[in-house]
C-alpha cells in the first residue's frame, strides 16, 4: 500500500462505457478459461477519460458491479494476477476482497481475472485488459476493459444488471453494442510465453 | 644525407607493378584536418630509407591542398599522385612516371631544426595522393599538424594521411596508432547508446531518471515492463515518465483516435494515473503541447534511428578507404562499443537533466526534455566514449608486423 496522499478527487462527471460482443483476442486469458471452453466474450468498456478528474480513473463500483454479477454462478470464486510483480499469485476471493478493502482507492488496480467455478467446472470469468496503462485501439484505448468469458451468451443479462445498478446514473452506457469479429488466427494466449518468462526473471535479477 | 634520387631508385625498382598495400604502414594521421593532428606513437624512418605520405581526399574532384610540418626529413615532391583518379584505392593507378626534385622550395626537415611547413598543391582527380620523403638525419621526430587549405576536403573517417616505407634500409615498424578519430560514428554510436538507455525500460523496468519536485522517475521511450499489455495490436504511448516500481503511475505521451463523442480532433494527447501532485491536475487526456511534445519524440525516435545507419555508413567507409581494413574493423567495433557505453551514460545525465529543465517550461515539458536530454547526451558521450573505445584498441593492439 502507498503512503501517498490521493493526487486527486474524483469529479462527478458521468463515466462512460461502452459494450463489446466477440472474441477479438486482444488480451491473454488464463489457461483454465481456454481449456473450459468459455468463448463467449462480452467486454465492458469503461473509458477512463472522466470529465473534472485530473487523472484516468478506476470505476471501482462498475468492477465490484461486474463481480457481484459473475459471483452468482457459482460458490467458489478465485482470483488471479494481484497486480505488477505479482502476475501468476492466486487468492480466494475472501482473502482478496480483505487486502482490496485496506488499499487506498488510488493504489487499486483491477486483478487480472476471476474464476468462478461451482463443483469442479469454470462456469465463466471475468477478465481485466489494461487498455488505460497502454493507451491502444478503439474502442478499447485507454479504457479498464473487463471481458466476460462464458459459455453461453450473457450479453443481455450483464447490460440488465448494469442498468439496474445505476442508481446514481452515474454512468452513461453507449449503445448499441459493438460487434468485433472473432479472431481466427490465433487464440488468445493462455500463459506468459517463454519471453516473457525470461524477461520476468531478468527483471527480477535486475532488482 | 639521403638525397631524393634515392627515392626515385627505389620506386624504379618495380616501377611498372607498384603496389603501395605491399609496403609497411609505419602511421597513421588521422581524422579532419586541423592543427594538432599529429602522428602518434614511434614512426621512424631512418637515413636513406624512404616513404611515402598520402593523402587520403573525400573526392576526387578539384584541386586538393595539403599542409604539413615536420622535422627529420626531406620531401621530394611539389605534388604529384602515385595513385590518381576514380575515387577508389582499389582502381588502377599509375605509376610513378615522373619525379621532380627541382622543387628546392620544398624544404627540409631537420633534426633538431624547427619545423618546416610543407604546402602542396595537389592535382585535380586525385582521390589519394602522395607526398614522397626521405629518412634524413635520423627519426621523423615530428611528422605533425597535417593540415588542409580547405579541410572539408579530407575524408573524415579514415587516416588522412598514411606513412609508407618503402625501404630500403632499416625501418623501425611503428604500430599505427591512429585515434580513430571518427566523430560522426561516434556521435552516432552514442545515439544508438542513448536508444538503449531510453528503451531499456521495456526489459528491465527502469530508464534514465528523472528527478521531479523531489520524486523519482524513470524515462521511456517504449511501454516499461510490468504494465500489462494486450497481445497483437500496437501500443500507442510514445513517451513514458513513470515512478519506479509502479510502471501503471505514468504520465504518458499518447496518440491513438479519440471516440467521436469527445469532441476532440487532435491525437496526440497525455495520460496521467497518480501523478497529479507532480504534473498538475486537469492533465488527463488532454492535448496541451501534446502535439509539439510528439512531433518532437517522433523526430527524435526516427532521426535517431537515421543516425546510427549513417555512422554505421561511415564506419563501412572508413574500413573500406583504410590501408589496413582488418585493424580498421576492430578500431572501429572498439569505437562502437565504447561510444555505446559512453552514449549511455550521457543519455542518463542527459536526460536527467533535460526532464527537469522542460519541467520548468510547464509539467508534461518534461517528457521531451528528457527524450531530448538523451539524444544530446547520448551523441556527448558518443564521441566521448568513441574516443576511449579506440584508444583502449590503439593501446592494446598487437603493433602491425612487418
Amino acid at each position: 500500500m502507498s503512503d501517498r496522499q490521493a493526487d486527486f478527487v474524483p469529479g462527478k462527471g458521468a463515466v462512460h462505457i461502452r459494450f463489446v460482443s466477440g472474441n477479438d483476442g486482444f488480451w491473454p486469458i488464463p489457461e483454465a478459461v481456454a481449456l473450459a471452453g468459455l468463448n463467449y466474450r462480452f467486454a465492458v468498456v469503461q473509458d477512463s477519460f472522466v470529465s473534472d478528474c485530473g487523472e484516468m480513473y478506476f470505476d471501482e463500483q462498475l468492477w465490484l458491479c461486474l463481480l457481484g454479477f459473475i459471483k452468482k454462478y457459482g460458490a467458489e470464486i478465485k482470483v488471479i494476477g494481484l497486480g505488477f510483480k505479482r502476475e501468476n499469485e492466486e487468492l480466494p476471493i475472501n482473502e482478496f476482497i480483505k487486502s482490496w478493502n485496506a488499499l487506498n482507492s488510488e493504489d487499486k488496480n483491477p486483478p487480472w481475472a476471476m474464476l468462478v467455478s461451482e463443483g469442479n467446472t469454470l462456469k465463466i470469468s471475468l477478465v481485466t485488459e489494461y487498455w488505460a496503462e497502454v493507451g491502444g485501439p478503439q474502442p478499447y484505448s485507454d479504457s479498464y476493459t473487463y471481458s466476460i468469458y462464458s459459455e453461453q451468451d450473457v450479453a443481455e443479462k450483464v447490460l440488465d444488471y448494469i442498468k439496474t445498478s445505476n442508481t446514481s446514473e452515474r454512468w452513461s452506457l453507449d449503445l448499441p453494442v459493438i460487434t468485433v469479429p472473432p479472431n481466427k488466427v490465433r487464440m488468445p494466449r493462455a500463459k506468459p510465453d517463454k519471453l516473457e518468462r525470461f524477461l520476468s526473471k531478468l527483471r527480477g535479477l535486475w532488482r | 644525407m639521403a638525397q631524393g634520387q634515392d627515392y626515385a631508385a627505389a620506386m624504379a625498382q618495380d616501377m611498372a607493378n607498384f603496389d603501395p598495400s605491399e609496403y609497411p604502414v609505419i602511421g597513421e594521421l588521422a581524422g579532419q584536418g586541423g592543427v594538432g593532428n599529429t602522428l602518434q606513437g614511434p614512426a621512424t624512418i631512418n637515413d636513406n630509407d624512404n616513404g611515402t605520405l598520402t593523402a587520403d581526399w573525400a573526392d576526387d574532384s578539384g584541386s586538393h591542398h595539403m599542409r604539413f610540418t615536420g622535422q627529420g626529413f626531406d620531401v621530394h615532391s611539389d605534388g604529384y599522385s602515385v595513385w590518381t583518379s576514380t575515387g577508389s584505392k582499389d582502381s588502377a593507378h599509375v605509376p610513378l612516371t615522373s619525379y621532380d626534385d627541382s622543387a628546392a622550395a620544398l624544404p627540409d626537415g631537420a633534426p633538431g631544426a624547427a619545423p618546416v611547413e610543407v604546402n602542396e598543391t595537389v592535382d585535380n582527380s586525385s582521390k589519394f595522393s602522395t607526398l614522397a620523403i626521405n629518412g634524413n638525419d635520423g627519426p621523423i621526430t615530428s611528422l605533425a599538424s597535417i593540415d588542409t587549405y580547405n579541410p572539408a576536403d579530407v575524408q573524415l573517417n579514415s587516416p588522412v594521411a598514411i606513412l609508407q616505407d618503402f625501404g630500403p634500409g632499416d625501418v623501425q615498424v611503428a604500430t599505427s596508432s591512429s585515434p580513430g578519430n571518427n566523430t560522426q560514428a561516434g556521435a552516432a554510436a552514442g545515439t544508438l547508446g542513448s536508444k538503449i538507455a531510453t528503451s531499456r525500460a521495456a526489459i528491465m523496468g527502469r530508464g534514465p531518471r528523472v528527478t521531479l519536485k523531489g520524486e523519482e522517475f524513470n524515462f521511456s521511450f517504449y511501454r516499461p515492463a510490468g504494465s500489462r499489455k494486450p497481445l497483437t495490436v500496437p501500443k500507442s504511448g510514445k513517451g513514458y515518465l513513470f515512478r519506479p516500481g509502479e510502471p501503471n503511475n505514468q504520465l504518458r505521451l499518447d496518440y491513438h483516435d479519440f471516440p467521436p463523442e469527445r469532441g476532440i480532433e487532435d491525437t496526440w494527447h497525455w495520460n496521467q494515473r497518480s501523478v497529479a501532485r507532480i504534473f498538475g491536475n486537469g492533465l488527463d487526456h488532454s492535448t496541451v503541447g501534446a502535439t509539439l511534445a510528439g512531433g518532437s519524440v517522433t523526430a527524435l525516435r526516427l532521426g535517431g534511428r537515421l543516425f546510427i545507419a549513417y555512422g554505421l555508413y561511415q564506419s563501412y567507409l572508413a574500413v573500406k578507404n583504410s590501408h589496413n581494413p582488418g585493424d580498421e574493423v576492430k578500431r572501429q567495433a572498439s569505437g562502437w562499443a565504447g561510444a555505446t557505453i559512453g552514449g549511455e551514460a550521457g543519455a542518463e545525465l542527459g536526460a536527467g537533466i533535460g526532464g527537469s529543465v522542460g519541467f520548468l517550461f510547464g509539467g508534461v515539458g518534461a517528457v521531451p526534455g528528457a527524450a531530448v536530454g538523451a539524444f544530446v547526451g547520448g551523441i556527448v558521450g558518443g564521441v566521448v566514449g568513441w574516443q576511449g573505445g579506440t584508444w583502449v584498441y590503439n593501446r592494446f593492439s598487437p603493433p602491425v608486423p612487418e
